[in-house]
């Protein structure tokens, strides 16, 4: 009989799994990526039944065991180590899901920034997709905007806009450390190597000034696969 | 008004008042006469007489009467050619039969009661025998009396002819000798009206401290020509402890017998433009007396004690030197800039001088009131060009005096204070304030009828003018001003002379553009459509441009594109309508990724534009985050407020753009970023 994780539930992980995931850190470490540690867990090795409890793949409820194998979902993020970025940030959540945070990281008199996010529809699945607040502050609200459209070319944007004050005035932009800008939830539709990538022809950010910020865009593969146990 | 008026409402007021004479005839204006007194005038005069001495200094200046058509000085190439003396190389003026050769002017005012007493000697000629009576044109003039030189009375028939104008009829005792000068004493009192109305500046002052005359024709004018200039020499008497400041050259104060101070102004250049001011002035700048030989043209500055002239007189040689560089030189000897009170309203530019509010005066360098200094003084000494140097034919022609001058104004600040928000500011003025009922043709008098005169002759005026800027290119444009300069300076001339120059200059036929924005009313209406395609190699654009205005018009598109490596470039796309139809495609191919673009950059045209793809405000064929940005970035502009009580104001503000205001209401906001926040996704139709 086959149950089917819910995708929210948290996985137990193994020992082997612990030391992988050891040793695929040293290598983001030693890539320079440290500056990069973000919040949620980056299970870059996560391992996920796709078959069933216990890794019990096949079974057909006749006592009949097929070949036993298990999925590894796994993530490479390219990221750069200073400056101002913006950063994608993975997440599993289950068996074939997982969230990818876009988080932007260092800039000074940010204005506003926006992109084209391409995956692949036919292997990733973007169930659910929402932003955050930021930019805000005094004298300035904010707002984003974020539309799967057409499928596999998410439109984001996110830009504070001024509401007083004199309508002659200079604009001011805001500081941002790291600040959420949207998390984007995706189903892995089939296995392999899937990128989710900024489209460098549509991505911009502005000073308040309208100058372009000189920023890096990270690079995410998502890679789904099976393997025998 | 912002450019507080100067000229224009001076010369709206003489054309409103005499153009009823000059095109119903002089018998018209004339005041009937009543039996001639056959009176024998003193000709010719004794030998070696102080009045001979004179008549041969007239003589010999009257040499030079006329305009020099070819621009050129020499006296007596201009005598050979001059058709006619009143307007020689202007054949639609009407040609006088005589003309007013100088006149010396010396006025006294009675600042209690405003009462103005003149005695002006007017120097006369014929160009043809017989003529037997002298019209004259006045304003509203008590206890007048003539004479002639030897104090002989003439007879002399004053009448008020129309609201303010007034006509003098003076009957000679015999026929004026052709080609010899006569001169005749006319004197009288006049009781001024001071008070100022609507948009015209405040034609006469007298307070504590300043005692001025600007629109009061304290001259004679010819009665038969429309436009009838002479030189002149105008002398104020002041009390002891007040000075005179006037247009022309100042030649100093005699001591009167009475203790009173006598100032001499002497008008070398023949002009109808004057007025005066008396105050308790200080002056900076150059003495043309002191016998110290300026580098260029004198600049001298009168100002009352508290108030620092000496900005003013370094401001004005920048804005000298500027518009020498681009429009020719300095056409005079020289310039003063007056000091006069603050109800005056603005600036105004006779020949050779500058009366301007009191308050400009006290401008601190780079501050809000500094810009208002600058854009006014830039506007008025560009009068001494445009306006004086190049006159206008015509009520159809005022354009070449205000709009010329206002535009060379938005130039300088555009140059120097690095920014175009003067020239978007009347941009905006026009487009947004004037409505299709109250709109006139630039180049038609009934612009002088309109209630928006102002929007239209001075905001939209420049702005045109600045369109041929676009047109033909900065350095073009300013080769063909010059040498319009060359061609009629100190002459008159029509905005329909324009085209020719222009063809002569660049070879191009740009009547079009004349027909467009000078004989027709309206601005340019239209929504933009484009369809990007990307290839290895760049991106090409297809925009389509449909007309929504009554008629389509032509003009020249900038366009400035945003690629993807985050480069720039402004590229010009011609919008030529097809005939017949209100449609106008053009395509362009960039050797780099488009990513964006955005028409009209720094607002050039006269338009309001509308993106027809819904939130696609950068034009790159699809609604996305980049359009978020786009309008975020103009948020908060807005050209009208509400003020507590509901009341809209208008208030052009040089980061608007209509384009952005999505909901148009007038203000870019949330309500607009909801919009493009709606419409992300969105992509262009394909044409």
């Amino acid at each position: 009989m086959r149950v089917q994780r819910s995708s929210g539930r948290r996985r137990r992980r193994s020992p082997a799994d612990l030391l992988v995931a050891l040793l695929a850190a040293s290598v983001l470490l030693a890539w320079g990526c440290s500056d990069d540690v973000l919040d949620g867990p980056v299970d870059s090795t996560a391992q996920t039944n796709l078959g069933g409890d216990n890794g019990k793949v096949g079974d057909d409820g006749k006592g009949g065991a097929t070949a036993k194998t298990t999925t590894k979902l796994s993530f490479d993020v390219q990221s750069v180590p200073t400056g101002p970025r913006i950063l994608l940030e993975p997440t599993k959540t289950g068996d074939k899901t997982f969230t990818v945070r876009l988080l932007i990281v260092d800039f000074a008199n940010l204005f506003g920034v926006a992109t084209h996010l391409r995956y692949d529809p036919k292997a990733l699945e973007l169930t659910d997709l929402k932003t955050h607040e930021l930019l805000r502050g005094p004298g300035y609200d904010a707002r984003a905007i974020a539309k799967d459209s057409p499928k596999g070319r998410v439109l984001l944007g996110v830009a504070r806009y001024l509401v007083s004050g004199s309508a002659f005035q200079a604009l001011k932009g805001a500081t941002v450390n790291k600040a959420a800008w949207a998390t984007l939830t995706f189903k892995v539709l089939k296995p392999g190597k899937h990128t989710v990538t900024f489209d460098k022809n549509a991505t911009i950010a502005r000073r308040s000034d309208y100058q372009i910020v000189d920023a890096a865009w990270a690079t995410l593969t998502v890679s789904h696969e099976e393997v025998a146990r | 008004m912002k450019r507080l008026f100067s000229r224009a409402s001076f010369l709206a007021a003489l054309v409103a008042i005499a153009m009823p004479v000059v095109l119903a005839g002089p018998a018209a204006a004339e005041p009937t006469q009543k039996a001639a007194v056959l009176i024998t005038l003193n000709l010719p005069p004794k030998a070696g007489s102080a009045y001979e001495q004179r008549l041969i200094f007239h003589r010999l200046e009257a040499k030079s009467h006329g305009w020099a058509a070819d621009g050129s000085d020499d006296p007596h190439g201009v005598m050979k050619t001059a058709p006619t003396w009143g307007a020689a190389d202007y054949s639609n003026v009407f040609k006088a039969p005589w003309a007013i050769v100088h006149q010396d002017i010396t006025v006294e005012v009675d600042p209690t009661k405003a009462r103005l007493k003149a005695n002006v000697i007017l120097t006369v000629r014929a160009a043809k025998a017989g003529i037997k009576q002298i019209n004259l044109r006045t304003d509203m003039l008590e206890k007048v009396s003539v004479t002639d030189i030897n104090g002989k009375a003439l007879q002399a028939n004053w009448k008020k002819v129309m609201g303010n104008a007034g006509g003098l009829v003076v009957g000679l005792p015999h026929a004026l000798t052709v080609n010899t000068d006569t001169e005749l004493v006319v004197s009288y009192d006049a009781q001024l009206n001071c008070t100022g109305g609507g948009y015209r500046l405040r034609p006469c002052n007298f307070d504590s401290n300043y005692w001025s005359v600007q629109f009061f024709r304290y001259y004679l004018s010819h009665g038969q020509a429309g436009r009838h200039p002479f030189k002149s020499d105008l002398y104020v008497i002041t009390p002891i402890d007040r000075m005179a400041a006037a247009p022309g050259i100042p030649r100093g104060a005699k001591k009167l017998a009475d203790g009173r101070l006598s100032w001499h102004f002497e008008q070398p250049e023949r002009t109808e433009n004057a007025g005066f001011s008396i105050a308790k002035y200080k002056a900076w700048g150059d003495d043309p007396n002191s016998g110290v030989a300026n580098p260029g043209p004198f600049v001298r500055t009168y100002a009352r004690g508290g108030y620092n002239g000496q900005l003013v007189v370094d401001l004005a040689r920048q804005v000298i030197e500027f518009a020498g560089q681009r429009m020719g030189a300095f056409p005079w000897a020289g310039f003063s800039l007056i000091q006069v009170a603050q109800n005056f309203g603005g600036g105004y530019a006779p020949l050779g001088g500058i009366f301007m509010l009191q308050s400009v005066f006290g401008a601190k360098k780079n501050s809000y009131g500094w810009t208002n200094l600058v854009e006014l003084q830039a506007h008025e000494i560009a009068h001494q060009w445009w306006g004086n140097y190049v006159r206008p034919a015509s009520a159809n022609d005022t354009s070449l005096s205000e709009s010329l001058a206002e535009f060379t104004s938005c130039l300088y600040t555009e140059k120097n204070l690095k920014s175009r928000s003067q020239m978007i500011g009347n941009n905006l003025s026009y487009v947004y304030t004037v409505s299709a009922k109250d709109d006139r043709p630039l180049g038609s008098s009934a612009v002088h009828y309109s209630k928006k005169y102002v929007q239209i002759m001075y905001h939209k005026g420049a702005v045109v003018m600045d369109m041929m800027r676009t047109e033909l290119g900065e350095e073009q444009w300013l080769k063909v001003l010059t040498e319009f300069g060359k061609q009629y300076g100190r002459d008159y001339a029509s905005w329909k002379h324009f085209p020719k120059v222009i063809e002569k200059v660049t070879g191009k036929d740009m009547s079009w553009f004349f027909q467009q924005w000078f004989a027709e009313t309206g601005s340019i209406r239209g929504q933009i459509l484009t369809n990007v395609s990307h290839s290895s190699t760049g991106s090409h654009l297809r925009l389509r441009f449909a007309h929504l205005g009554e008629k389509p018009m032509r003009f020249r598109l900038p366009l400035r594109a945003y690629f993807s490596d985050g480069t720039t470039d402004n590229v010009f796309v011609d919008i030529i309508p097809e005939k017949g139809t209100h449609l106008s495609i053009v395509e362009h191919t960039f050797d780099k990724r488009l990513v964006g673009l955005r028409p009209d950059y720094g607002r050039r045209l006269l338009r309001r534009f509308q993106v027809l793809t819904p939130g696609d405000v950068n034009l790159n064929g699809l609604a996305d985050g980049t359009d978020l940005l786009e309008i975020a970035f103009r948020s908060g502009r807005a050209i009208v407020f509400k003020n507590k009580w509901g009341k809209e104001s208008f208030f052009p503000n040089g980061l608007w753009d209509e384009l952005y205001d999505v909901v148009a209401d007038h203000r870019i906001d949330v309500k607009d970023i909801d919009a493009v926040a709606m419409a992300i996704g969105e992509e262009s139709i394909a044409f």
